[in-house]
């Protein structure tokens, strides 16, 4: 006997129709900084409009398993497609798959999938194409540098030609949000030997998608063109060009100039001029991204949690969201960012030095000497805010000495319980938008080498929680467990929390229907220029 | 065999150790940045097997003098080996980016050797007045000025005011013209403080007198004094050219030029050795082969100078 998922089914909707329209709402309620048109004025496709999009990241890869960054994911999910996705509130949406059931035991998953979809070259999408995708990302002959998320499939089988089982180790819930991200994503087997690509290289993407990858010019651009006959809705523009463009200044005059239409992350210190620009909108997306400062628990005296929770009191994250960051951040109110599944709002650490004074004298701490380190120009304005910290603690009387390092060596140094930071700024981002890949940082057994819990964290209380809610199939009990985890690890503090931080998009106001997904990506596909 | 052939022999049995030491000095440096380098390419969430397994295909598990070895011997096989990030191959990925760098260098020497010669040729013939300081001035300001706020500035007047230029990328020739004047702003003012001050001294000789009390124009007494004077502006030049090819990263960024600098940080920040090695070689090679052009124009320049016997 099979359960149904609690996500409706729908057959006729693309997901990224819906999604628009949602923003649409969401977004003029709750950001007031743009208004959208509706979706029933989306003018007929157009035959050779482009849509310019300053990026600034340059792609490593197009292959949708082999990929890291987030921006790259954002690019290749123009042109490929996934089982199921997420909405604009993070609800799973049916979009290869119309329909998916978990067995009663938990260890087969059933996919019913969409008919009559073709890939961009033509051969059919059935149950062998999503085999052949899905068993990339476990066969271990790829490299899957971000597949931690589908370490529970076992095998997966094409029952039918519309009929796909995943054959799973233990019981997952997160396995299906897992499948929403681009890793999953599931392209042509016929293209895998085709264009340069090899099974285990893409080189080449071939998906379902709306748009179809056509050049990569490395450090310069990557095309996509719009399929003709896409099995969904078709988007106005004919040609969505990504320009590589590194420099967040660049961008920005790339927009004033009129050469590009919309731009991803815009200088945060300009973000005031912008907005009051009218050829410009902003839009502040929020996102899955918690921005946190990680303390090293395993050294003294930061073993001590009234140290910890000290230097949450010590930092006034208000005053350095409004001075530093310009109001582009939202501040945490739990150590999950609230766009997670089975978030719960904990409470704030408000500003009181006092207290934080006070709790240091309790562990004995007087004349604390520390190192902050921070990356530079990986997150909104690091270098600027660790800064910023450093001079709060400097005032309840801890003289922190901020340090960076190039990415590679933070990494690496971070990642050391005896490295060379007593305190470290992390951003983490669970793509799949489930709150058990948050918990990778806090759980014992993600404690470096095994995982990312930077902190070096450890709780029995935690430790047991999280493993209850990983095999819990029912979502009412796990989110209760999510919850009272948050808690635990609110009071415990193995981090200074901070916020979590927005997409931020700028584009040209002639244009509408410019929107954004939760989990970090904007989304174009309902837009066109403004009537 | 000729003296000119014996001395080009010599010349590249030079290069060719120098490129060995710069392979040797390669493998060791890379080898001691921190991270490990199989971890950051398998990823963070790899299993300790997929991290071994990667270890093993670029062969870190090696000593370095076998690794120094292979990689000598993959060269004589012409091959620079595989990126470890993109999959494809090393000479490939710089073939695709070094003509970028190549044409941005060369215009950019271009535009400093020309403005930088006729600033201080008038610098050096209108010695402490008005064109001398207006020459000065400028030469400070082009070493002086961060390459990044003088680009910025260029994409403000040029793109963003005026719309007349692309903010960047390298579609068209007019593409070239920023990135052009800010990578060859700095050489301007290294050239045109070298030629003054070389003119000064050659204005100031006896046969530069003896031309002047031939009666001949000033511009004429001028020419003879330039030639002369070119050895070390050709020097400077050289030299200009080298670090414009090596040098231009901040300008690549700015201007979002698919150059080879750009390649070069992305691939030292994502550990992939096989690329950064492939391109600090290229760039070795290119240094050691302009270096020898710059001698042979010497005796092209001034027939006095004899480099082989």
């Amino acid at each position: 006997m099979n359960i149904p998922h609690p996500a409706a089914p729908r057959e006729s909707l693309s997901r990224r129709w819906r999604i628009r329209s949602a923003v649409t709402l969401i977004s003029a309620l709750a950001i007031g900084v743009t208004t959208y048109a509706s979706a029933e004025s989306m003018p007929a496709p157009s035959p050779n409009a482009t849509l310019t999009i300053g990026i600034g990241v340059d792609l490593d890869t197009v292959d949708p398993a082999q990929q890291t960054t987030t921006t790259v994911q954002n690019v290749i999910d123009y042109g490929l497609q996934t089982l199921v996705a997420f909405d604009t509130q993070g609800k799973i949406e049916p979009l290869l798959a119309t329909s998916w059931a978990t067995s009663k035991d938990g260890l087969t998953l059933t996919f019913q999938l969409r008919r009559g979809v073709k890939f961009q070259d033509g051969t059919p999408f059935n149950a062998d194409a999503v085999v052949f995708c899905l068993d990339r990302l476990i066969s271990g002959k790829v490299r899957v540098p971000i597949g931690a998320g589908f370490k529970s499939m076992k095998s997966i089988e094409a029952v039918n030609p519309t009929t796909v089982a995943i054959h799973l180790k233990h019981p997952d819930p997160n396995l299906v949000p897992n499948l929403t991200t681009t890793m999953a994503s599931i392209f042509s087997p016929t293209s895998a030997t085709k264009d340069g690509n090899t099974p285990t290289n893409i080189v080449h993407p071939v998906g379902t998608g709306p748009y179809q990858f056509t050049r990569w010019s490395k450090g310069s651009e990557v095309v996509y063109t719009r399929v003709d006959d896409y099995w969904g809705p078709k988007p106005y523009y004919k040609t969505v060009d990504f320009k590589i463009i590194p420099e967040a200044n660049s961008r920005e005059a790339g927009l004033l100039a009129g050469q590009l239409d919309v731009v991803m992350n815009p200088p945060v210190t300009d973000l005031t001029s912008l907005s009051s620009n009218p050829a410009v909108k902003v839009l502040k997306a929020p996102s899955d991204r918690a921005v946190f400062i990680a303390i090293n628990t395993a050294k003294p005296p930061f073993n001590n949690e009234k140290v910890r929770q000290a230097l949450n009191y010590a930092v006034d994250k208000d005053a350095i969201i409004k001075n530093v960051m310009f109001d582009s951040v939202n501040l945490m109110d739990s150590p999950f960012p609230s766009s997670l599944s089975g978030y719960c709002k904990v409470g704030a650490y408000r500003y009181d030095p006092d207290k934080a004074r006070q709790l240091l004298a309790e562990a004995g701490v007087k004349n604390l000497k520390i190192t902050l380190g921070s990356p530079t120009g990986r997150y909104i304005q690091d270098i600027q805010f660790a800064q910023a910290i450093s001079g709060y603690l400097r005032k309840v009387g801890i003289d922190a000495d901020v340090r960076t390092m190039d990415w590679p060596s933070y990494v690496s140094a971070i990642l050391n319980k005896n490295g060379p930071f007593d305190l470290h700024m992390l951003g983490w981002a669970p793509g799949a938008l489930d709150g058990q890949t948050q918990l990778q940082m806090f759980t014992t057994d993600t404690i470096p080498p095994k995982g990312l819990n930077s902190s070096f964290f450890s709780d029995p209380t935690v430790d047991k929680l999280a493993s209850e809610a990983g095999l819990n199939l029912d979502e009412k009990t796990r989110n209760q467990q999510l919850c009272r985890i948050q808690k635990e690890v609110w009071q415990q503090a193995p981090w200074i929390f901070l916020w979590s931080q927005t997409l931020i998009l700028a584009y040209n106001s002639k244009i509408t229907g410019v929107s954004y997904l939760p989990n970090e990506k904007f989304e174009t596909m309902g837009a066109h220029p403004r009537p | 065999m000729s003296g000119f052939l014996t001395y080009l022999v010599r010349r590249l049995v030079a290069a060719v150790i120098t490129l060995l030491g710069v392979i040797l000095v390669m493998v060791l440096l890379v080898r001691a940045l921190p991270g490990d380098p199989a971890r950051i390419i398998a990823g963070l969430q790899a299993t300790p097997e997929q991290v071994e397994q990667v270890r093993l295909s670029m062969g870190l598990d090696q000593p370095v003098p076998v690794q120094y070895w292979r990689y000598l011997v993959n060269l004589a096989h012409g091959s620079l080996g595989t990126s470890a990030r993109f999959g494809t191959s090393v000479l490939s990925e710089i073939a695709h980016r070094l003509p970028y760098t190549i044409v941005l260098a060369v215009f950019g020497t271009l535009f400093g050797a020309i403005f930088g010669i006729a600033l201080g040729v008038l610098a050096a013939t209108h010695k402490g007045r008005w064109a001398d300081a207006f020459g000065s001035m400028l030469g400070v300001a082009g070493i002086s000025m961060p390459v990044y706020w003088l680009g910025i500035l260029l994409i403000v007047l040029f793109s963003v005011k005026l719309r007349l230029l692309p903010i960047g990328g390298a579609d068209t020739l007019s593409s070239l013209v920023m990135p052009t004047i800010t990578l060859g702003v700095f050489s301007m003012a290294v050239v045109s403080r070298m030629t003054r001050s070389t003119m000064l001294d050659t204005l100031d000789q006896d046969y530069v007198r003896t031309v002047r009390a031939k009666g001949v124009a000033e511009w004429v007494a001028v020419r003879h004094a330039l030639r002369n004077a070119f050895i070390p502006i050709l020097t400077v030049i050289g030299l200009q050219f080298g670090t414009l090819l090596g040098g231009a990263v901040l300008t690549e960024t700015v201007f979002s030029w698919p150059g080879i600098g750009q390649l070069l940080v992305q691939s030292i920040n994502n550990r992939d050795f096989p690329l950064v090695q492939g391109i600090v070689f290229v760039f070795a090679a290119m240094f050691i082969v302009l270096n020898i052009i710059t001698d042979l124009l010497y005796s092209v320049v001034d027939p006095r100078v004899r480099l082989y016997r």
